[in-house]
């Protein structure tokens, strides 16, 4: 591997919006035929002003800023005129705004701002075509600074970023983000490489370009500071034209818009995966195991009931290997795991956990739960005897008593809560328990559905 | 007025327009389908040619926008055109709104008709001679270092810039973007109907963010609320020397028709008078340079009617006419690296003194006063070579521009004005000042 390699990416991320960022027009570029979502704004015609900015997206930006601890500017923010000439780029200048927020880390690589800024038109240069559906459409752009040595860096960079945009919930999952990536070897200029579209790519074009310029310079070469595009199937940068200074864009403040006050902008962040990744390792969870979790959501859900019943480090092998390795070996979606699957699988882990079960007996068990037969009979025969209708009963109020939250949520349709319940109820008893039971005590108790059931 | 009234007397305008040999209008419209009711009831307005006007093509006098159509309306259009307005056409302008004359027009110059001979003023020159002939009773036009003011004051016709952020811009096409809006502008007499087309026009619009705090006016409510006695003026004395003789004699009669009746006058000097011009010529050139950059050749211009995209690039500059050329080469080169602390941002720091000045004079009066233009219409082609004595022409109007303050001009004799600033949202007051001078029985003309 070459010396001296600093990597730094510019992604620029799709978030979820309706609209595009100065008009109403739709934002769903994908699906429309060409230039049927334009409209005097984002065509760019003769006495159009823009619109104030998308406010879902500037929402978006700060939380991804909050949740990579970078700080919000205090001083309200501009938006410039970056000027170019280019047949897709309506006005010849592209309205990108000041830094929203600075500092913070991705994958524990420093990162410099992440600001808003609209997308261009497609240029298809072949036929001499524009379409417009995409321009002024909404994009978030998140700049690291040169922290990245090697190209696994900036695949787990982008890895950590996917993963958070899929708990904020804030991209377009069919297009989450493109790449331009800069990368620079020791006694070399920087070269930028544009419009990667994926992680992947993004790591094979900073391979090439490692190699390439290392070559270039151990042949007694030079590299100059340039701008090359990524050839997705050659797996090749080619040099597409040098990088005009910033001077050259000749920014300045468009005189259309207002600065906005981050301050008047009060966003609700979702607990972000970073955070319950931190969670889980302070209960004891290896890093490994955590990661494979969190990047599932269903995973978590079904780990996080299993950890009220057994605790962090029980559950998470539980669920990062055991399950896991029997979905993967049935090549199952994780979606499979439904509420009645988790109704057998708790008792098992609180079994196993709790030592009244051989881990031979574990096995042939979780085999017999995804192969879709009710292992109840034979758990019970397995580990000796369950809890009467009484027991579960007295246990039941105990925890609706005190999981107030829980019950709340559930009343507003979160199954999930019902889960977590169940979960705490099997834990009290020891696992001795059948989940059918407890769940049919707790609906009895929690919306009286039950009750014709029981007479 | 009746409908069919309403449409009689916009036929017999719309034959005259057509019979003009004045060239106020570019483009004329079509008889309206139906007129709607309103306070603008009847009312024959000409549109200055860089307002999208829906179906109606804009060029802003420019070669380059020929047989552009503009597909939407401005909202001070759209405004004008509910209150019950109808639109006689599109006025002659400069091009792109760059002049003092209407020179610079790709149709030819507008003609002032009170002057044979002289220079209808600029940029909005057709909307102020197309009033000024009584081809139209009012006109929109756009005010950017005094584009309204300046053919007011040369057509001896009332213009009102108002305050910047009260008027939409949408759809105004772009000369200065922080310093212009639409300003409105009438006969001498008709302060009223300048009144109702502010009313109309006026307050927020969610298409321009600078309205966002913006207030309608009251104007035509307020018409009559200018006392005489508790109303004092500042008067800039640096600035009437300036002028010549004769505006500073008009000038000076109509200070004197103010005292008469009451009004404290007050002489001052402004020391930043002098800064006004080169900040303002900076800041117009690199915003219009950044508004230009559009007219690439490929989006608008001549591609397609047998040019390839590389010709019609290499062509689409020669579309323009020379100075809206050098505005964008001195705007370029304002915004570049070499330019931008030497030139750019001096000018932003020009702009904050000359604009602190008049505020705190505001803040001891309720007017200031100056001539609107320093001389009377020059020739025409007079100045045509030299734009620096063309651009000089703005020293009085490019102030209240600069701190976005509304200013107002009235006519104190044949193609000269006297020019009334006001503080933020004192749009209302000045017109209330024009009409008192109506009222009291002011006239103009020498007799």
């Amino acid at each position: 591997m070459a010396e001296g390699v600093k990597i730094g990416l510019e992604v620029h991320i799709y978030p979820r919006t309706v609209s595009k960022m100065y008009c109403s027009c739709s934002s769903d570029f994908l699906n429309a035929s060409p230039n049927s979502r334009i409209c005097p704004v984002c065509s760019g015609q003769p006495g159009s002003k823009p619109m104030p900015p998308n406010r879902r997206c500037i929402e978006a930006g700060l939380m991804i800023a909050a949740a990579l601890g970078m700080s919000a500017a205090g001083a309200p923010v501009r938006t410039l005129r970056k000027h170019y000439f280019y047949p897709d780029l309506p006005s010849n200048y592209q309205r990108t705004a000041e830094p929203m927020a600075t500092g913070g880390s991705l994958h524990g690589f420093a990162l410099g701002e992440i600001h808003w800024e609209e997308d261009p038109g497609q240029y298809d240069m072949a036929k001499g075509r524009v379409d417009l559906n995409r321009s002024g459409v909404p994009l978030l752009e998140l700049v690291t600074e040169p922290s990245m040595h090697r190209p696994q860096d900036a695949m787990d960079a982008l890895d950590d970023l996917l993963l958070l945009l899929q708990y904020l919930e804030i991209d377009r999952r069919e297009l989450p983000f493109k790449v331009d990536t800069n990368v620079s070897v020791a006694g070399g200029e920087r070269v930028e490489v544009k419009n990667i579209n994926s992680v992947n790519g993004v790591v094979r074009a900073l391979e090439f370009e490692i190699s390439r310029q290392s070559s270039l310079l151990e042949g007694g070469g030079r590299v100059e500071m340039e701008t090359r595009h990524f050839d997705e199937i050659g797996g090749r940068t080619v040099s597409m034209r040098y990088k005009e200074t910033s001077e050259g864009y000749r920014y300045m403040a468009d005189p259309d818009m207002l600065p906005v006050d981050l301050k008047s902008v009060s966003v609700s962040c979702p607990e972000n995966p970073f955070a319950i990744l931190a969670r889980m390792k302070d209960g004891g969870v290896r890093e490994e195991d955590a990661r494979v979790i969190i990047s599932d959501r269903r995973l978590l859900s079904v780990y996080d009931s299993a950890a009220a019943v057994t605790g962090a480090r029980f559950a998470s092998v539980f669920v990062a290997r055991d399950i896991v390795g029997e979905l993967n070996f049935r090549k199952l979606p994780s979606c499979f795991i439904d509420g009645t699957l988790i109704g057998q699988l708790l008792p098992l882990a609180s079994a196993v956990h709790g030592g009244r079960l051989s881990n031979s007996n574990a096995s042939k068990l979780l085999r017999s739960a995804f192969d879709g037969r009710d292992i109840a009979p034979e758990l019970a025969k397995m580990e000796g005897v369950f809890a009467g209708r009484d027991a579960i009963s007295a246990v039941a109020d105990e925890v609706i008593a005190s999981e107030k939250e829980a019950v709340a949520r559930y009343r507003k349709g979160s199954s999930g809560s019902l889960n977590f319940l169940v979960g705490l109820c099997m834990k009290k008893l020891g696992g001795k328990a059948k989940a059918g039971e407890i769940i049919a005590v707790l609906r009895s108790r929690l919306d009286g559905a039950g009750d014709q059931e029981m007479k | 007025m009746s409908s069919s009234h309403a449409r009689r007397l916009f036929s017999s305008r719309l034959r005259n327009a057509r019979m003009s040999q004045g060239n106020t209008f570019i483009t004329l419209s079509d008889e309206p389908a139906e007129v709607p009711e309103g306070p603008l009831h009847g009312v024959v307005l000409g549109i200055k040619d860089n307002f999208a006007v829906e179906g109606m093509r804009m060029t802003c006098a420019s070669r380059i926008l020929d047989s552009y159509t503009a597909p939407f309306d401005a909202t001070a259009v759209s405004r004008l055109k509910s209150a019950g307005c109808m639109i006689l056409g599109k006025n002659n302008m400069d091009e792109f709104a760059c002049g003092s004359s209407g020179e610079n027009s790709a149709y030819g110059p507008a003609l002032n008709p009170l002057l044979p001979g002289r220079v209808a003023g600029g940029s909005s020159s057709g909307s102020a001679a197309s009033v000024a002939e009584g081809l139209a009773d009012a006109a929109m036009g756009s005010d950017t270092g005094g584009s309204v003011r300046c053919p007011s004051a040369y057509c001896s016709v009332i213009g009102l810039k108002p305050t910047y952020g009260r008027v939409s811009r949408y759809g105004l096409v772009d000369l200065s973007m922080s310093l212009e809006g639409p300003a409105p502008m009438a006969a001498w007499g008709a302060e009223l109907t300048l009144a109702r087309m502010m009313d109309a026009v006026s307050g927020p619009d969610a298409r321009d963010q600078t309205t966002a705090f913006s207030t309608r006016t009251d104007a035509e409510r307020r018409i009559d609320s200018f006392e005489p006695r508790a109303t004092k003026v500042i008067l800039v004395q640096n600035a009437v020397e300036q002028c010549s003789a004769e505006v500073a004699g008009a000038f000076e009669r109509a200070i004197s028709f103010l005292a008469e009746r009451g009004v404290s006058i007050e002489r001052r000097r402004m020391s930043s008078l002098r800064l006004a011009l080169p900040a303002y010529y900076l800041l117009m050139y690199s915003e219009f340079a950044s508004a230009m950059q559009r007219f690439d050749g490929l989006k608008y211009g001549r591609r397609g009617a047998g040019f390839t995209p590389a010709e019609a690039m290499a062509d689409a500059r020669s579309l323009l006419g020379p100075e809206v050329r050098r505005r964008i080469l001195l705007g370029t080169y304002v915004t570049s690296r070499e330019g931008w602390s030497t030139w750019y941002e001096r000018a932003l720091s020009a702009r904050e003194q000359v604009s602190a000045e008049l505020t705190s004079m505001l803040q001891e009066c309720d007017y200031i006063a100056m001539p609107t233009m320093p001389a009377a219409p020059f020739a025409l082609g007079e100045r045509a070579s030299d734009p620096v004595s063309m651009y000089a022409a703005d020293i009085l109007t490019v102030p209240a521009n600069l701190s976005g303050i509304p200013a107002g001009t009235l006519p104190v004799g044949t193609g000269t004005g006297l020019q009334l600033l006001a503080g933020r949202n004192g749009d209302e007051s000045i017109i209330a000042a024009m009409h008192f001078f109506n009222r009291e029985g002011w006239k103009w003309r020498r007799e």
